[in-house]
């Protein structure tokens, strides 16, 4: 028998498997320090890219100059200063990362806790079904 | 506001029945438009800004996530600079490779915002987006919106001086080329100004939308309008970006008229109709508001088709038994009693007796009149359902006895 509150769970469950179970699956497989720090890992490749380009296009910038100054300039001190921005700009960037994913990771736990949750409630209503119906077919004999 | 109402759950019913329809011809048109703006303003690759490869870029687009249309979109723009000059592609491709390296890595979700920032430059209306973004989005479409200032004001640049760039920029050298690109972009203050108000927009929205109070995302739309306003204004004053200030106030306008139709479409609650619950379990003590949203009321249109009562008050009244015979239905009680009051309040003006069978027309109307002829609920016309038929029954096992008893 249609037991509409059982049906709604169903669809209310098969669009969250469709749509954001798989992200947060792969999301809450992890330990937190484990999934937190794979992507600080992939943050700091990710700045270093980003800051390479950067600094490429700050030398191309002015690519003339920089080539007419190479023998002036203090190669050690650049390079220090360079290090310097690249380490400000990467601790920054992973700090960001870190509360963005320990936040999502979070959120995905607690979202897959509802929805297990709510997987033990249909349970429930399917064993009171069987129960209802085994119920029903009990009378039916002994009538 | 019944009428609107009834167009709002329309358009809902016909969105929600034809979603999967609706959503790829959406994504092509989005996809379409963005091609075609970009092969007009930046057509230098003329294959790519022929009409064959638009169609087929919009059509893939309608079925792609919208984050790969827009690393495509992005490809495209990085083709044409190329076209143009190698060293604007590099500078493109650049701020492309930061944008997707640094933030759409991890808020790719937020790509819509990357996309439609641009667009709604090209369409004059560039203010709907903060509001928009700051009422759907999270505090991050603030960087997504701040990208898609950057990537407007990048392309427009390399749009408005194609010829200059082509011959060279300062000097005619490659390296004078990268220079003038990279200067432009550094010190286009119109675009620092944009970048900067809307992102303070973006999170004053959100954080205003999210706030416990009445009418929560009207004050957001205001609050952000004041507040895009304000800052736009002061940092155009103060950097001498050259933006039209009455162009501004206009186009903030036209954003709140958007940003509230939005809203009635995402957000229309009832707030005539708070619900204020208490409850507790072993760990907590809960004050629970609860506002019910618009759409869930009564449909107006279904209420307008709801079918008339078919029996009169009268006829109900006439065949009644009398009220001290029968036994009394905790359901019925109510009608049953305002009527019988009713009864006694208007017949002695008449100076008749009370008896079931000679209720005056008046009475009968007085009923009609109050809350008794709404049904026992209070809700809608007419008896509790099957009562009807249980009277008859009643009434035909009544004949069928008599019948008996006089044989």
């Amino acid at each position: 028998m249609l037991n509409e509150t059982r049906i709604k769970l169903m669809t209310r469950m098969a669009s969250y498997e469709d749509n954001e179970a798989k992200k947060n699956t792969s999301v809450a497989k992890h330990f937190r320090s484990d999934y937190v720090s794979l992507q600080v890992i992939k943050a700091i490749i990710c700045a270093t890219i980003a800051y390479m380009i950067v600094f490429g296009a700050y030398i191309y910038y002015d690519f003339e100059g920089f080539m007419v100054n190479i023998y002036k300039i203090d190669l050690w001190e650049f390079a220090g200063k360079a290090l310097k921005y690249y380490v400000i700009f990467t601790v920054s960037y992973c700090v960001l990362v870190y509360i963005a994913f320990t936040v999502r990771y979070s959120k995905a736990k607690k979202s897959l806790k509802h929805y297990f949750n709510t997987l033990k409630l249909l349970g429930r209503i399917y064993a009171e079904e069987e129960e209802n119906d085994e119920e029903g077919s009990e009378t039916d004999t002994e009538e | 506001m019944e009428s609107l109402m009834s167009i709002k759950l329309a358009i809902k019913k016909f969105v929600g029945k034809n979603e999967v329809f609706i959503t790829p011809i959406l994504k092509f048109l989005l996809t379409l438009l963005a091609m075609s703006r970009i092969s007009s303003r930046l057509g230098f690759f003329s294959r790519l800004a022929s009409k064959p490869i638009v169609l087929i870029v919009a059509l893939a687009g309608s079925f792609l996530p919208l984050n790969l249309t827009f690393v495509i979109l992005a490809l495209i723009v990085v083709a044409h600079m190329y076209k143009l000059s190698l060293e604007v592609a590099i500078v493109v491709l650049a701020l492309f490779m930061i944008l997707f390296v640094l933030y759409f890595r991890f808020a790719s979700e937020d790509s819509v915002g990357g996309v439609l920032t641009p667009l709604s430059f090209v369409f004059h209306m560039p203010c709907v987006m903060p509001v928009s973004m700051g009422l759907k989005g999270t505090p991050s479409s603030m960087v997504s919106v701040g990208s898609g200032v950057v990537i407007y004001h990048m392309l427009h640049y390399v749009a408005e001086h194609a010829d200059e760039l082509k011959s060279g920029g300062d000097g005619g050298s490659k390296l004078g080329q990268f220079k003038t690109v990279v200067d432009a972009f550094v010190s286009n203050k119109a675009m620092i100004v944009y970048a900067v108000s809307f992102a303070v927009t973006v999170l004053v929205v959100y954080l205003v939308r999210r706030l416990a109070i009445k009418y929560a995302w009207l004050v957001a739309i205001a609050t952000g309008e004041i507040v895009l306003f304000l800052t736009a204004a002061a940092a155009n004053a103060k950097l001498h970006a050259g933006i039209s200030v009455g162009g501004l106030f206009l186009g903030i306008i036209v954003s709140a008229i958007i940003n509230v139709i939005l809203c009635y479409f995402c957000f229309d609650l009832n707030y005539n109709k708070i619900e204020k619950v208490q409850f507790e379990d072993d760990e907590y003590y809960y004050y629970v508001k609860a506002v019910p949203k618009n759409e869930f009321l009564e449909d107006p249109a279904k209420k307008k088709k709801a079918p008339q009562r078919r029996v009169s008050p009268e006829a109900h009244l006439r065949t009644r038994p009398a009220s001290a015979d029968r036994p009394v239905r905790q359901a019925e009680r109510p009608v049953r009693q305002e009527i019988e009051e009713e009864e006694v309040r208007i017949a002695p003006s008449h100076g008749r007796p009370v008896s079931e069978r000679a209720v005056s027309d008046e009475a009968a109307a007085a009923i009609r009149r109050t809350s008794a002829a709404r049904g026992p609920l209070g809700l809608s016309g007419g008896r509790p359902a099957g009562e009807g038929r249980r009277l008859q029954e009643q009434r035909a096992a009544a004949a069928r006895e008599a019948a008996r008893n006089k044989k």
